[in-house]
């Protein structure tokens, strides 16, 4: 019976794991050297604030 | 919302008040999902941004969009955008016939996708995510509160 438990346990997590929304709604820090490089930067790269903003030209 | 409304309404809106001031830029980075020209186009934008030409060029992408994938954004008229923006071509040409910025248009797609992002246009100010309604007030709000956390 315990390894029952233990089965049915894993496939909760798993379960939970798969269906669990996605959290990751954060975007990673893009550093300084990565603004000031990129040719798609608009403004000033010194600005102290930046907004990354995700196109698609269509 | 459209990207090519927001770029040339809300977002000139921003340029003007905070963008031409200092305050802030804007990254613009790419998640290609509608069909094969919009990996084209951001490719073409990423050959005028090494021409310093990005926001002409991306300007002039938006104002003459009117379909998906229906050619408008062939080869030859990303061609004919860099013209009117006035790029050096050969090097344009070269940019393009060797998919010099593509590695960087898949690692923006990539990024985009590890952060949920699963439309356009999507917005992050300091890492979180504020998209919100093609309104400029809405962005305005979310620009002065990233300038008051800063002490600004």
């Amino acid at each position: 019976m315990g390894g029952v438990t233990v089965v049915a346990t894993a496939i909760a997590i798993i379960a939970f794991v798969a269906l669990s929304p996605e959290d990751t709604t954060t975007l990673e820090h893009t550093d300084d050297a990565v603004l000031a490089s990129s040719g798609s930067l608009i403004g000033d790269p010194n600005a102290p604030v930046t907004l990354v903003e995700f196109g698609d030209f269509q | 919302m459209h990207c090519a409304n927001f770029a040339l309404g809300t977002g000139q809106q921003i340029i003007r008040e905070y963008v031409d001031t200092g305050r802030v830029n804007i990254l613009y980075r790419h998640f290609p999902f509608i069909g094969d020209e919009s990996w084209r186009a951001a490719e073409a934008s990423e050959c005028a941004g090494e021409q310093d030409r990005f926001k002409v060029y991306q300007e002039t992408v938006f104002v003459n969009w009117n379909d998906a994938n229906k050619g408008n954004y062939s080869d030859a008229n990303l061609r004919t955008f860099g013209e009117m923006t006035g790029l050096l071509m050969n090097q344009f040409d070269e940019c393009m016939d060797t998919n010099k910025y593509l590695p960087k248009v898949e690692s923006d797609r990539q990024a985009a996708l590890d952060a949920g992002v699963k439309s356009t246009p999507t917005f992050f100010l300091n890492g979180e995510n504020i998209t919100g309604p093609d309104d400029y007030g809405y962005y305005r709000v979310k620009i002065e509160e990233a300038l008051a956390k800063l002490g600004g």
